[in-house]
């Protein structure tokens, strides 16, 4: 190893614990518990900038529209499924130091060791990753990332974030990506245009796997920024608990209250009601 | 040499044992236990039915029209689903503020375009199969909790669907649906609000009967 090598790899490493100490330090002041006011719409939404926002997905929608769309459409009418899962394989098993150093971090032994024996056999006998062959004897893909090592950390989400091209986030996601980013051994070992063709490929590859419902998803909703939102903040809690139960929703039991509604309802068809 | 070995059938089928019994010894962590079949819970049985009555109304494509699968999951969904604990919950503190003629108007609409949305959005399912993964009870004042799992074909990973039933006058009732940890009540109860705050309650409603009225017009063609 030449020094300068060695010298980057320390550089590399410095600020790789800079950016863990200032977590650490975020991950201490930061994390409040969510108010148990349910009604609370602010709480539930969580998103003062959402003027900022929409504006932001309103341009991600064009590009996605302009460009993405129409190159997720052509890369499944070239490629048929089977290409298309190989891409899919091999993407997947690059993620995998990824998952396999956050799972340590969260503690996650065995997510860690199911990461790392995926790897293991995917990249030999699945022939770098060509095919995945880890599933088939009973090793299924754990997804973690830094996001999540931060939640399980402590660290809240913070409010609602759309980011240009990268779509919906929050702070905690997008220190996330970047620091995910500077953590994968494949940033370091792929020259630049691969890594700019490894980001491209993931793009276009998720985007081709949720066409229709994307499309399915937006004619139905009556507010898709509002939608989007709520899947993603809800998806994101799910990984964050590795699909464990979330707290149940506070439903209450409608059928006592039906007469008192009726009873509301003779009040107000005479008055005003006089809420807020 | 090895290689070739393996990649011929019973060698790989052979290999797969070995290998997964060797990673269960070396590393004796339980992986992924899944109980293998249903528990007889009569709120199991209960979702079990439901799902299987909406596979068959959604898997036969060719003989039956759009209209034709929409109306058997009305069916569905009115008789098994609590749509009057749903529609109060997902309109949430709004209510309380609406007028009653509102009121009316929402209680009006709000069947018709849950059918419609979640019609045409299960209408790319193809009767993919339905396998309950366990059920818990008494969770969350005495409702139960039924996990499940849709099979999907071509090795993609299932979806998990967890549904929350809860005893209403005898007979059971789905109250929410979880999606992969995505709770549709929550999802909507979040959507009408943002709607609601930014346009009013009468725009809103103009909404939810503009996506009833759209889908109808897909569902005649």
């Amino acid at each position: 190893m030449t020094f300068a090598a060695a010298s980057g790899k320390l550089k590399y490493l410095g600020r790789v614990l800079a950016v863990l100490v200032v977590v650490g330090i975020l991950a201490n002041c930061s994390s409040t518990p969510p108010p148990e006011d349910y009604a609370d719409e602010n709480y539930s939404a969580n998103d003062p900038y959402e003027d900022i926002n929409r504006v932001t997905f309103a341009f991600n929608q064009t590009v996605d529209g302009v460009l993405l769309k129409p190159l997720a459409e052509i890369y499944v009418g070239v490629v048929p499924q089977w290409g298309r899962d190989r891409v899919n394989d091999i993407l997947n098993n690059l993620g995998e130091p990824g998952n396999f150093a956050n799972a340590m971090l969260q503690w996650e032994l065995e997510r860690a060791v199911t990461s790392m024996l995926r790897f293991a056999f995917n990249s030999t006998i699945g022939l770098g990753g060509f095919f995945e062959i880890a599933e088939d004897i009973g090793l299924s893909r754990a997804d973690e990332d830094f996001g999540q090592t931060l939640a399980i950390w402590g660290v809240g989400e913070g409010p609602y974030l759309v980011l240009p091209l990268f779509g919906p986030s929050n702070p905690r996601d997008a220190v996330g990506i970047g620091v995910g980013w500077l953590m994968d051994p494949f940033t370091r070992a792929l020259r630049s245009h691969e890594r700019f063709q490894r980001f491209a490929a993931s793009g276009i590859d998720q985007r081709s796997r949720h066409i229709d419902d994307l499309e399915t998803l937006e004619e139905t909703s009556i507010d898709f920024y509002s939608t989007l939102r709520e899947l993603y903040r809800q998806h994101r809690s799910n990984e964050i608990r590795n699909g464990e139960l979330p707290p149940p929703l506070p439903i209450p039991s409608i059928t006592l209250e039906e007469y008192s509604d009726e009873e509301f309802d003779q009040v107000s068809a005479n008055g005003q009601a006089s809420e807020e | 040499m090895k290689l070739m070995a393996i990649v011929t059938r019973g060698g790989l089928a052979g290999r797969r044992q070995i290998i997964a019994s060797l990673a269960v010894l070396l590393f004796s962590f339980s992986m992924a236990s899944v109980p293998a079949s249903a528990n007889d819970g009569e709120a199991g049985k209960f979702i079990l039915s439901l799902g299987e009555r909406a596979v068959s109304a959604l898997r036969d494509k060719e003989n039956t029209t759009f209209a034709e699968r929409e109306f058997a999951f009305r069916r569905i969904l009115v008789e098994g689903f609590h749509m009057h604990t749903i529609g109060r919950f997902v309109i949430g503190r709004h209510w309380r503020s609406a007028t009653s003629a509102q009121r009316r108007a929402y209680n009006d609409v709000f069947v018709d375009f849950i059918v419609r949305v979640y019609a045409s959005r299960l209408d790319s399912y193809n009767g993919e199969n339905f396998g309950i993964k366990e059920i818990i009870t008494s969770v969350a004042g005495g409702d139960s909790i039924v996990r499940t799992q849709i099979l999907r074909p071509s090795g993609a990973a299932p979806i998990g669907v967890d549904f929350r039933v809860r005893l209403i006058e005898g007979s059971y009732k789905v109250v929410d649906v979880t999606v992969e940890g995505i709770s549709m009540l929550h999802t909507h109860r979040v959507e009408f609000a943002s709607v609601i705050k930014r346009r009013g309650m009468d725009s809103f409603l103009d909404e939810l009967r503009a996506q009833v009225a759209v889908r109808g017009e897909n569902a005649a063609n």
